[in-house]
């Protein structure tokens, strides 16, 4: 970065719809977070829509500060009520709630704030230092790279994004073939229309993933409408929230060695928050003094999850930017918010549009000290929110959904769109597929498609002993190959240990 | 004894049949177009054939009485499980087809007024609010601060 860049970025940052955009991020995506039923991923997708006219660095500030926002705000329902805000913030709840019955929720909710805060700041710097060095790998890419990259993406998502490594491969297939409806680039023919002309633009990604990620959770909320009994009792957490001196003392080396587990994990692809914040509170449990403490109510456990889950939120973001490749289902929308900016993740991100970029690095960086402060004021606001009755907010989510997936076009043919995804999505979840996957194909399948083409060409005969010839195609596909086969390894080891000891 | 099939054995099917019309689909395509979809469409046939495959096993152990593992969201689709979903999906449809005729604002303060009815919201107050509320904050962000022109409707 030289120093112009540098006033570029502080003048991106100092405009005034960032600064707005930084703090409705924060406030909406703790809130949303804070909402039990209301996934990370689904704030984001919910509010791609609004971010579309926005300028690209407030816009994607904005997306950036709820992911981090409603990963941390996830904590509060955890922590008074036992039912996670989020899925990220299941670990939580085990010594969060038990803070709660002893009369200590202020306490573990500043402990959480703490911790999301030193968290995501460090996810954040980690950001800011390992993307542009990883970009620069993707100048050597060329046509057959992409298209490994693209087949790589696709298995490690499917094989890693949930339990079951074949139907997530075939939601990656899915999302490939939703990819090639519309008119064909090459051959200017139209592909899977059946006769429509709307569909011969092909399936717009952003009501998709609306209908996907936040009408598809709709439908799952409304299967039990069960009144919600639980009852927040706002006393429970009153008086300071910021910890005490020798707690922050106590929990400091927790926070630290969860924060950096909780960077690797969101950049190996495939696991998101939800990964982190167990590994980062199984490592608190592993290396603390006080095993005994933790299910009973440790400060440790409550940190080590939520410095895990929000410092995954920087480390997804890295293979994002810099190859094309979410790291979990949040940043998969992610991608969908870059790209309506016209933004192309890889180098490109780093050095023509370097100031857009680190503008938004910085304004996520931004984004966490904010959400501390915020959250430190304004935690016994927020825990009002767990008493806005479920069905209120399913009737605005709907709303949204709507409004949101038509905005983007001006078009209703997106609205049906988005229903379509909403009911094919929900049913995907009920049979055990999961949905990220669909999303990543319909991104990939056309760099994959076009990659293929140009590389057939480049190869002139012999595809594969062309492929072999390239040293950074064969890391790829020992790579891909290694994502298949290590779990199906595993399994075989697994049953053959079984069969030793039946 | 468990007589039900797995799921997973439905969800093949479903997903063979799919890519069976999408592959009648790329008959009529030129060779150069239908290149990648045939290719993609090959992959979703092994997969469904070999969830179906599975499902068979799955359903095999359920009726010896073993557990059989599941994903987070899945579960065991019946009636009276996705009954409310399709309603909410009906109201939708029905909306949508409303929507260009009488415009927007109209249209979804009724939806909004459904929704909540469906969902067993018997206070007007609640209505009233909800209604203005939504109403307000779709009409300052998305048609005052982004100029999105929402469908007016052809009564209006």
């Amino acid at each position: 970065m030289d120093s112009s860049m540098i006033s570029m970025v502080i003048e991106q940052l100092l405009s005034f719809q960032t600064i707005i955009a930084l703090v409705i991020g924060v406030v909406g995506g703790i809130a949303i977070g804070a909402l039990p039923g209301l996934s990370t991923t689904m704030a984001i997708a919910l509010l791609v829509p609004i971010t579309f006219s926005m300028e690209p660095v407030a816009g994607l500030v904005m997306l950036t500060a709820i992911y981090t926002s409603a990963t941390y705000g996830g904590s509060i329902a955890s922590i008074l009520l036992h039912t996670p805000g989020t899925p990220a913030a299941a670990a939580t709840a085990l010594d969060g709630y038990q803070l709660t019955l002893k009369g200590k929720a202020s306490t573990a909710i500043g402990v959480a704030t703490f911790s999301s805060m030193v968290g995501g700041f460090i996810s954040g710097i980690a950001l800011l230092f390992l993307a542009p060095p990883l970009a620069q790998l993707s100048l050597m890419f060329s046509a057959p790279e992409y298209l490994l990259l693209a087949i790589f993406g696709l298995t490690i998502i499917g094989s890693l994004s949930s339990g079951s490594m074949l139907k997530g491969l075939a939601s990656g297939a899915i999302g490939l073939l939703i990819g090639t409806i519309g008119i064909d680039i090459i051959t200017g023919f139209p592909r899977f229309t059946f006769g429509s002309m709307s569909l011969e633009s092909g399936i717009a990604l952003i009501p998709a993933l609306i209908g996907l990620f936040s009408l598809s959770q709709v439908f799952i909320l409304i299967e039990n409408q069960v009144k919600s009994g639980k009852k927040v009792n706002a006393k429970q957490a009153s008086g300071k929230f910021f910890p005490s001196k020798s707690i922050i003392k106590r929990i400091t080396p927790t926070v630290l060695r969860s924060s950096g587990l909780g960077v690797i994990v969101g950049i190996m692809p495939g696991a998101g928050g939800d990964v982190g914040s167990w590994v980062g509170y199984n490592e608190a449990k592993r290396f603390s003094k006080r095993k005994e403490e933790f299910g009973k109510g440790s400060v440790e456990g409550v940190a080590g999850s939520e410095s895990a889950n929000n410092a995954v939120t920087g480390g997804a973001i890295i293979p994002m930017m810099t190859l094309g490749i979410p790291g979990s289902s949040a940043t998969a929308v992610l991608l969908g918010g870059l790209m309506i900016q016209g933004l192309v993740p890889g180098s490109e991100l780093f050095t023509t549009n370097g100031h857009l970029s680190y503008a938004i690095i910085i304004g996520f960086i931004i984004a966490n000290i904010l959400m501390g402060i915020v959250g430190f004021i304004g935690a016994k606001y927020f825990i009002k929110v767990l008493d806005v009755p479920q069905n209120l907010i399913i009737a605005i989510i709907i709303t949204i959904c709507m409004v949101g997936s038509y905005a983007i076009n001006n078009s209703i043919f997106d609205i049906w769109v988005m229903v379509f995804f909403g009911i094919f999505g929900y049913f995907l979840r009920k049979a055990g597929f999961s949905t990220a996957p669909i999303i990543l194909g319909m991104i990939l399948g056309p760099i994959a498609e076009r990659s293929l083409g140009q590389a057939l060409v480049m190869s002139q005969d012999n595809f594969f002993v062309y492929l072999l010839s390239r040293p950074i195609s064969v890391i790829f596909i020992v790579l891909i190959l290694l994502t298949i086969l290590t779990p199906l390894i595993m399994k075989l080891i697994r049953n053959r240990k079984k069969e030793a000891v039946s | 004894m468990n007589k039900s099939i797995h799921q997973d054995v439905y969800s093949g099917i479903v997903l063979l049949l799919i890519t069976a019309i999408f592959y009648w689909q790329t008959f009529d395509l030129p060779d150069r177009a239908a290149l990648f979809p045939e290719f993609i469409l090959y992959v979703l046939m092994f997969f469904s054939v070999a969830i179906i495959v599975n499902g068979i096993r799955k359903t095999k152990k359920e009726r010896d009485g073993e557990e059989v593992a599941q994903t987070d969201d899945e579960e065991r689709v019946t009636l009276s499980k996705i009954k409310m979903p399709l309603l909410m999906l009906s109201i939708l449809v029905v909306y949508l087809i409303v929507l260009d005729i009488v415009g927007f604002f109209v249209t979804t303060s009724l939806l909004i007024a459904l929704i909540l009815y469906i969902l067993k919201v018997r206070k007007p107050l609640t209505y009233i609010l909800t209604i203005v509320g939504v109403g307000l904050f779709i009409y300052v962000l998305f048609v005052y601060f982004l100029n999105v022109n929402l469908p007016q409707g052809i009564l209006f």
